[in-house]
């Protein structure tokens, strides 16, 4: 009986102790997600993502906030600011607009290979629009060269 | 209706800054930088927007300052999820628009300047006017303008669930730096 007891009480501190760590664990789960291993993600044409929020942003925004896209586009600008690495690519059909994207760590070895210029492929995180689009957490994707 | 309307008062000053100004008055930052940082003994809180847009009129000294919520990175995933689902409510209010002017701000003098920036701050539904304090320098036609002011929770109509009260600081206090160049 008083070792019943034992293993029962020993049990619900082991049942305390793994809850309190998946806790912990989902608390501080980290931010960054590597976009890169999701499957099965659309491309959709940059001057067709532009013209979609400038047509109907709240339309826009409800089919790609908070979701994962990839963008086929020119580098028009690569800048290292504020400790990130940010690629601004430009469109056909818009001059005052473009798809700004924030790159994740995860891909700095393959931005240092780029250059103004080259076609990419990038996807990440659509944010919504400003004056321009805006994506987070972006990597290149089958990277190719002009 | 609401974000319609601020869409278009925003579009119409940057089209007026377009159709008054001269082409070269015009400096854009697409890259600025704005942080908030929340101090309290139970948990600091911080989070930064590397992609907020602003425009300044060099010939009228008129700032726009343009930012989405949802751009705001977190250290950790919970604490952006709070922020954007239950505090900011960024799917109703995805943008925070600052609209104002950089007060005897004298655009053609090289070096840096300290002035007071005084506007209307739109946010959660919210239009109150804030001034505070910049630095701002012209470094040939580049400028370069940041500094820090501090905002209340309760002046923009945040609910803060009493059970998380300890953790949230009633004023935040918010950093920012921006990198203009020529608006080509």
């Amino acid at each position: 009986m008083h070792k019943k007891v034992k293993i029962r009480v020993f049990g619900l501190l082991l049942t305390v102790i793994f809850a309190c760590m998946m806790l912990y664990n989902f608390y501080n789960r980290p931010m960054h997600i590597d976009v890169s291993e999701i499957e099965n993600i659309n491309q959709i044409p940059i001057d067709d993502v532009i013209t979609m929020f400038k047509d109907d942003e709240e339309k826009a925004n409800a089919t790609f906030v908070e979701k994962v896209i990839e963008v086929e586009g020119v580098i028009k600008e690569i800048s290292f600011l504020n400790n990130r690495h940010t690629i601004i690519l430009n469109s056909k059909s818009f001059t005052q607009s473009f798809v700004i994207c924030d790159m994740s760590p995860l891909g700095n070895d393959k931005v240092h290979k780029f250059t103004i210029g080259d076609t990419v492929v990038l996807r990440g995180v659509c944010k919504g629009y400003l004056l321009d689009v805006i994506m987070l957490n972006c990597m290149p994707i089958n990277e190719k060269t002009s | 209706m609401k974000r319609l309307v601020n869409t278009i008062i925003i579009m119409f000053l940057l089209l007026h800054f377009g159709v008054s100004a001269q082409s070269d008055s015009r400096v854009i930052s697409r890259q600025g930088q704005v942080s908030f940082f929340s101090y309290t003994s139970v948990e600091n809180i911080e989070a930064t927007n590397n992609l907020v847009s602003s425009i300044i009129e060099t010939s009228s000294n008129k700032i726009v300052v343009d930012m989405l919520m949802r751009a705001f990175v977190f250290k950790k995933a919970l604490m952006e999820e709070h922020f954007n689902e239950s505090y900011v409510e960024s799917d109703i209010y995805p943008k925070l628009t600052f609209v104002g002017e950089i007060i005897a701000f004298e655009a053609k003098t090289k070096g840096p300047q300290t002035k007071i920036i005084k506007g209307i701050m739109d946010f959660h539904g919210i239009k109150k006017e804030i001034e505070f304090k910049t630095k701002i320098e012209n470094l040939n036609g580049n400028y370069v303008l940041e500094g820090d002011f501090e905002v209340s929770v309760s002046d923009f109509n945040i609910k803060i669930p009493s059970l998380l009260a300890p953790n949230i600081a009633k004023e935040i206090k918010v950093m920012f730096r921006f990198e203009y160049i020529p608006y080509e």
